[in-house]
């Protein structure tokens, strides 16, 4: 029991790493999208694409992990106190506190970033208006597959 | 062949470009005036088809000039919502710093004489009760002394964070009273707003004014601002500003909370507690700083039937800074009962963190020197409890922590060896007392079974500045996020409402030509006039 608490406390850690990257990445998207580089937006979202796919598989790890300890469905707050001593209980404590702090982080920097991209989407939307394309217009074209995929 | 309706197109033009000129004049003159939004004169051309016998019958109609159809603000609704609700991240995060600031100020003793030295200090202190001083009155008394410091300090960091929580509570009272006093303002701004409406006044200046008390409302709560319209009773059609907060909670029939609905308002209150009347009749009411929105008046402060809001309770999601204030005043983290709300920690959960390291210390030294290893009753001279309330209640706390009287007096004395008439220089329960400072504690929370802190008990209190410190750099990070992006959603406004002069120099000369150009028109009309009525024909 105690080995597989360890590995759930190693998770944890991790997630907490993958999330703090994820929330520098939300600053870099701010920090480009304010400076109008797309270049570095585009690099920003790849990133944001691979952290997203290693947290959804981390949380897959989770959930089996927590199935194969007899605890599944148990929300990260009520895990500490199904802990097989007091240290791992402790340890397992501060790494859920990490992970739900860095989570409030990257929460306010994604929607700080969304926002930004937003505004700057507008503005577009706005510019391409001031001179006669409709943005609703091309739209229609991206769905209808007359433009090339932006991220192929 | 010009005619009197020609000169009607250029004086129009005149006069529209001189009230252009003159709306640019008051943009640049109010280039520093807070909450000043920008304002455009809008035009459209003029036409008027008359009838009857005197109706023009030919294909071309030049139009009848220009039209001045009013003065609007130059506003961006969507860069509001937008900046609003970054604000309320902003107020919320900031008094989140604000409370944990305060806490810092009261139990941050690195580098300096605090509550870690004097533990240190007391150590210090047994160490020199060794075999040759054990028994002396002199070393007795040093120990007495650091000992006394210590309940001191303990009872001072209490009695600040005591006083930190008054504090905080009354500003919190002032806050809500600013936020109601905001409401106040809005509620008569809408009242004069709709008025003008009604004689056709575009009162531009107040409705400047309420956008900036609804900014400064969006700090203080997260809100929802909608611009919708109302008939009035003479059926004319006015606007109607309607401020809602969201509601959380979950299910088919929860509804947001109205703030404001036109010249109507509603009050935020919070639950400050109320002692019980005599015999208890009525009952006490329990202080939880609780927010609640009030029944929705009207501007005489007459309440609307059917219009009650009540009480927020589900406290997931940032409502601003109120919401953080209430959390620095109920914060109880890990020593809540209820785990939703286990996350926040504010004062009383330091009061409480505080409480319980005065106890398990005060207890493990009263063990020591009332009881031998294996839990029995020391029967030696001097035994007793070394650590008693001050004001007599029965649970040791940080603010009521003192020696006791019999250590005092001298009736009891640190018990240095546990064996009855063994040499005045045994000192076998010294060393249990040194003990006490290098052995692990176990510090629970309120759920079942569940661990705060195993450690020493200096240990306990600088895990005490780690959370502090961990709470403080989570809430300074998404601060600076949120101001960050509040300030750059700023500036976008800015340059779609404030003054630019480069943008009013361009208009200016624009409508000076477009003035020079209507008088060079109605001159050449003259001229036409002119020829025809003394140079035809002649």
């Amino acid at each position: 029991m105690r080995e597989d608490f360890s590995k759930f406390i190693s998770i944890i850690n991790e997630f907490t790493s993958v999330i703090e990257k994820l929330a520098e990445t939300q600053k870099d998207i701010i920090s480009a999208a304010s400076s109008d580089d797309i270049e570095k937006l585009a690099d920003c979202m790849k990133k944001e694409q691979v952290y997203s796919m290693t947290i959804r598989s981390m949380e897959q790890k989770r959930i089996q992990l927590q199935k194969e300890m007899g605890f599944e469905n148990f929300k990260l707050s009520e895990m500490p106190s199904k802990a097989p001593d007091v240290e791992t209980q402790i340890e397992l404590k501060n790494a859920a506190d990490r992970l739900k702090a860095q989570y409030k982080i990257m929460k306010t920097a994604s929607s700080a970033a969304r926002f930004r991209l937003e505004c700057g989407l507008r503005k577009v939307e706005q510019l391409m208006g001031k001179v006669g394309i409709d943005p609703a217009q091309t739209e229609m074209n991206l769905i209808d597959g007359m433009h090339t995929d932006f991220h192929a | 062949m010009a005619g009197f309706g020609d000169y009607v197109i250029s004086y129009s033009g005149m006069l529209a470009s001189q009230m252009a000129l003159n709306i640019t004049g008051q943009n640049i003159s109010n280039i520093n005036s807070p909450g000043y939004t920008r304002r455009t004169l809008d035009v459209s051309t003029f036409v008027y088809n008359s009838s009857g016998i005197y109706r023009s019958t030919g294909p071309a109609a030049a139009g009848a000039g220009v039209m001045m159809n009013g003065i609007s603000q130059l506003r961006d609704p969507y860069l509001d919502i937008r900046f609003r609700n970054q604000m309320t991240g902003v107020g919320a995060t900031d008094a989140m710093l604000a409370g944990y600031e305060e806490i810092n100020q009261i139990i941050n003793d690195v580098g300096k004489d605090g509550l870690t030295a004097q533990f240190h200090d007391l150590l210090d202190k047994f160490g020199k009760l060794d075999a040759n001083n054990v028994g002396t009155a002199e070393f007795d008394n040093l120990v007495k002394n650091s000992a006394q410091s210590l309940c001191q300090i303990l009872n001072q960091l209490s009695s600040r964070l005591q006083s930190s929580h008054e504090g905080y509570e009354k500003k919190y009272k002032e806050e809500i009273a600013n936020v109601n006093s905001i409401i106040e303002n809005i509620q008569k701004l809408n009242d004069q707003i709709k008025k003008s409406d009604i004689t056709g006044d575009s009162s531009l200046e107040l409705r400047d004014k309420r956008n900036v008390l609804i900014d400064e409302l969006s700090q203080y709560i997260n809100i929802d601002v909608k611009y919708t319209s109302e008939r009035t009773d003479t059926g004319i059609e006015v606007e109607k500003l309607v401020i809602t907060v969201p509601n959380k909670a979950q299910g088919e029939e929860v509804q947001d909370f109205t703030l404001i609905d036109g010249s109507n308002g509603a009050r935020i209150s919070a639950e400050f507690g109320a002692e019980a009347g005599p015999g208890g009749d009525p009952p006490a009411v329990e202080k939880t700083y609780a927010l609640s929105i009030g029944t929705l008046m009207d501007i005489k402060g007459n309440p609307i039937q059917g219009r009650e809001n009540g009480p927020i309770t589900v406290d997931t999601g940032i409502y601003g800074s109120l919401q953080s204030m209430r959390g620095t005043l109920t914060g109880l983290g890990e020593y809540s009962e209820d785990p939703e709300t286990s996350g926040s920690r504010g004062i009383p959960y330091y009061q409480r963190s505080l409480d319980e390291l005065a106890r398990t210390f005060a207890d493990a030294m009263n063990a020591v020197n009332t009881q031998d290893p294996q839990g029995n009753a020391l029967t030696v001279n001097g035994a007793g409890n070394l650590f008693a309330t001050k004001d007599g209640s029965a649970q040791i706390t940080a603010s009521n922590i003192s020696i006791s009287n019999a250590w005092r007096n001298g009736d009891v004395h640190i018990v240095s060896s546990i064996h009855q008439g063994s040499g005045t220089t045994a000192n076998d329960n010294i060393s249990r007392f040194q003990d006490i400072f290098n052995k692990d504690f176990t510090f629970g929370g309120a759920a079942e079974g569940s661990v705060i802190y195993k450690g020493k008990l200096e240990g306990f209190y600088a895990n005490m500045q780690g959370v502090l410190g961990m709470d403080y750099q989570m809430a300074s990070k998404m601060f600076e996020t949120y101001a960050s992006s509040a300030d750059e959603i700023n500036n976008s406004r800015d340059a779609v409402y404030g003054v630019n002069l480069n943008e009013e120099g361009i208009n200016m000369m624009q409508y000076q030509k477009a003035f020079a150009a209507s008088c060079r028109m109605m001159t050449t009309l003259d001229s036409l006039m002119d020829q025809v009525i003394n140079r035809m024909g002649v």
